[in-house]
């Protein structure tokens, strides 16, 4: 098992490789891309080899529980798609995320799964649940997990174990057999291991230029959340062997940290550095904030350390008192990857975000762009041209 | 203060009782600010779910943001605290309430404002029920005056199954807290309150005193039994009393009940209604329709309540706040196949059965996730399960520059003119009288 030390370790230290190695680093990078471009049709496809699919809403959902149940959990996530269906249920001021989930589920898109599991989060993400619930037939299984905005209080551990523990009976009946102690530790060391590992894919970027742009490393990110963890643990594996001396890697340019309530698809970060900005690090519930935590190594039991993991890992700004711990993790994000600006995308309506947004604002001592997001990316020439003019004034400082 | 709004129609009351209750908010305000200032008594901000018994019993002057944001908003006092908070960075999707306070609060919380504001707070309760927002809002208030705050969470959980809210059960309450496969959830709620108990314990220096708090929740219950009963009577047909003056009278049942004010009130109100109903007295000359309002009324218009009695239609009852919904009529032949999608939805079906509703005006509230996110489920689940049409009014309940009166009263005429015409044909009702009206 790797270990995660301060350093890059020997993965993104200087080295040789020839035209070979380049072609072989694009080919595991559009392996990746891959899963993120076709990931409906990528989860079909274990669906066919006779896997049971679990989609999921939110990074606070433990995972590791689904997993151990012999499912794949894949995050729910929307698309760039127009709204046609949904519009029936929930109206167009309403969160464009959402709205976008639901339209999918409501034209079949997500008819593969096998089970939803929906954690209380926002007003928002809830009703999402009650709607696909009493509204659509599919799928089988349907779970609602309840996490406590109080998530530092201390007796929010012990209602956050017995939603864990309720999730695994629940699971346990869905598939007819018991979810071990052995079978949980077994999920929470294979999704350490790709934390540990995505962790060492973000510490290339911190050279400038970065060995990998904002964009493959997003990818290779929200592919964690959409396939098989094993899987996605051996092509981490291989593409950090192979990063070594990467020569067709990024240009040296202004290096920006994007921060978004939520973010489903790299288009965004392409058109950043399309642009001439360097995406080197993020605060994102799909990106740093979903696997920067690990579980403890402990003798706990591990409902215990998977409660504690998810209570205490950078937080959504839904929870109470995450102000301090999040802006922390934004300044690591900014000072550790030496970042020099930041682009805040809120979709619109996300009202965690926006709560926090003016005292984010005062506290950061870097350039911030804020961008009133939408799902489908409609203003998209609006953006470009913003973020021209954000390249431009820190270009100029 | 003047500010422009445009459109704005104050509700006409058509009961006498109901216009004391101004004066109830005033003296409330007074005696409160007077309290915290002259004896010293702490003052807390809180949440309108804040259980209000516990905190009267310790003495604690609460105020409540919402109620006073609404308040504000009814006197045409909330575009400058908006505009303030909105220059601070406070986006303007975010609730209407929090910013108007916000922005109440950043101008350093102006004496020249209705009832003369609330009193600096000494510490802030908030509860996780309904809203998930509010947590984030009150946070921002403590912050601001660096004050404590007590997060009393509800853990609410959907309906167990496709089908649905159920309808099996005598009272409802809109949200359901915890749930029988999650015992752990009742403990959990069982612990806030205890440490709710703690915090105002160590916030006031007193000791609870539990006969005072059993006297205070039995009075209480009182005022809820007459607001109950009070409500019965607004079923008939015509109704003795209608929304215009139920939101009017709400106010101390809602922030005073446990009090003699709220007691005598009520019982002054159920006289007048009781006298109405033996009396045949109505709210319009002829009751040709009835309609309730569902979701946040806009504070700053509330005329619009009164806007269908020319057309012979009476907003019977609120959803929100009005306690209805709370019965089932299973005598009416209206009875859905199901109830809608979470018990919300199913308040609102239960209500236009039982209070023999022809259709129901859904305020959509933009700012207020909690609640706007029901709304097209609602409309949906109305047309399906009753045929009762509803009508989706969009607006901010505080901010009047969201407020577009051309369309409001277009689409209100047109509102009118279909359920008029489907009220003529209530098959739905046993009694002939009614049914031809």
């Amino acid at each position: 098992m790797r270990r995660w030390g301060a350093g890059c370790g020997h993965h993104c230290g200087e080295g040789g490789v020839g035209a070979d190695g380049e072609s072989e680093i694009n080919a595991m990078f559009s392996k990746f891309e891959e899963v993120v471009s076709q990931r409906h049709d990528v989860a079909a496809r274990y669906k066919g080899q006779g896997r049971k699919i679990v989609g999921y809403f939110c990074d606070y959902t433990p995972e590791e529980v689904i997993h151990a149940a012999g499912l794949i959990p894949v995050r729910i996530t929307g698309a760039k798609d127009q709204i046609d269906k949904a519009d029936r249920y929930l109206q167009t001021n309403v969160c464009s995320f959402a709205r976008s989930c639901l339209e999918l589920a409501l034209r079949g898109t997500y008819d593969y799964l096998d089970g939803l599991v929906v954690t209380h989060t926002c007003d928002v993400i809830t009703k999402m649940y009650e709607i696909w619930q009493y509204r659509l037939e599919k799928p089988d299984f349907l779970h609602y997990v309840w996490f406590p905005h109080n998530i530092y209080d201390q007796a929010a551990l012990q209602v956050v174990e017995g939603e864990i523990n309720r999730l695994k009976r629940s699971l346990e009946e869905f598939t007819g057999s018991e979810i071990s102690d052995e079978a949980l530790n077994h999920s929470i060391e294979v999704y350490n291991t790709n934390r540990r590992l995505l962790k060492e894919v973000y510490e290339c970027r911190k050279s400038d230029p970065p060995k990998i742009s904002g964009t493959e490393a997003f990818t290779v990110t929200l592919s964690a959340l959409l396939m098989p963890r094993e899987e996605h643990n051996i092509l981490l594996e291989e593409l950090l062997s192979n990063i070594e001396g990467r020569k067709d890697g990024p240009q040296r340019n202004t290096r920006l940290m994007i921060a978004a309530s939520m973010l489903d698809d790299v288009d965004l970060i392409r058109v950043i550095e399309e642009r001439g900005g360097n995406v080197v690090s993020d605060d994102l519930c799909t990106g740093s904030r979903y696997f920067w935590d690990l579980v403890e190594d402990s003798d706990r039991p591990p409902v215990t350390r998977l409660a504690e993991r998810y209570l205490g890992k950078v937080p959504c700004p839904r929870s109470y008192q995450s102000e301090e711990p999040r802006f922390a993790h934004i300044k690591a994000m900014i000072n550790d990857y030496n970042a020099q600006g930041v682009v805040l995308y809120i979709l619109r309506c996300c009202d965690a975000h926006l709560y926090q947004y003016p005292k984010l604002q005062k506290e950061l001592d870097v350039p911030l762009l804020y961008i009133q997001g939408e799902q489908t990316l409609s203003g998209l020439a609006q953006i470009t041209n913003r973020v021209d003019a954000f390249l431009e004034m820190i270009g100029g400082i | 203060m003047e500010e422009k709004t445009g459109g704005r129609m104050k509700a006409k009351k058509h009961l006498k009782t109901t216009q004391e209750a101004s004066q109830i908010i005033k003296q409330y305000y007074a005696e409160q600010q007077e309290k915290a200032e002259k004896e010293g008594l702490p003052v807390a901000w809180c949440c309108i779910a804040a259980p209000r018994d516990i905190m009267q019993a310790l003495d604690v002057q609460a105020f409540y943001p919402e109620q006073y944001a609404s308040y504000l908003a009814s006197r045409e006092c909330t575009s400058r605290f908006i505009q303030h908070a909105e220059s601070a960075g406070y986006a303007n999707e975010l609730c209407g309430y929090s910013r108007a306070i916000l922005g109440y609060i950043m101008d350093g919380l102006p004496p020249d404002v209705p009832a003369g504001g609330m009193a600096r707070p000494d510490f802030f309760i908030i509860t996780s029920a309904v809203c998930d927002n509010r947590v984030k809002w009150f946070e921002e208030m403590a912050d601001m005056f660096n004050a404590p705050l007590y997060l009393m969470e509800f853990p609410e959980m959907p309906p167990e199954t496709r089908q649905g809210s159920s309808s099996g059960e005598e009272v409802m309450i809109m949200v359901q807290i915890g749930r029988q496969d999650a015992p752990h959830l009742f403990e959990y709620t069982g612990k806030q309150y205890q440490g709710l108990v703690r915090f105002l314990e160590e916030q006031t220096g007193k000791k609870l005193d539990q006969n005072k708090l059993l006297e205070i929740s039995a009075r209480s219950r009182g005022v809820g039994k007459l607001r109950r009963e009070i409500n019965e009577y607004r079923k008939a047909i015509p109704t003795p009393m209608g929304a215009a003056d139920g939101y009017t009278a709400m106010f101390p049942g809602t922030y005073l009940p446990g009090t003699k004010i709220a007691d005598e009130f009520y019982a002054k109100l159920r006289e007048e209604v009781k006298y109405r109903l033996d009396n045949n007295i109505g709210i319009v000359a002829e009751e040709r329709f009835r309609l309730a309002w569902s979701g946040i009324p806009f504070w700053y218009n509330m005329g619009l309540l009164n806007y269908f009695e020319d057309y012979g239609g009476v907003v019977v009852i609120d959803t929100q706040y009005g306690a209805a919904g709370t019965t089932i009529n299973t005598s009416s032949p209206r009875q859905p196949r199901r109830w809608g999608m979470n018990r919300m939805v199913a308040s609102v079906v239960r209500a236009v059965i039982d209070y023999n509703l022809d259709g129901v005006v859904l305020s959509y509230t933009p700012t207020c996730r909690a609640l706007y996110i029901n709304q097209l489920e609602l409309k949906n689940t109305l047309e399906e399960e009753l045929d009762v049409p509803a009508l989706l009014l969009e607006s901010d309940m505080v901010d009047p520059s969201s407020y577009n009166e051309a369309e409001t009263m277009m689409r209100l005429d047109a509102f009118i003119e279909q359920v008029a015409e489907k009220a003529k044909h209530r098959d739905w009702l046993k009694d002939e009288r009614s049914k031809r009206l």
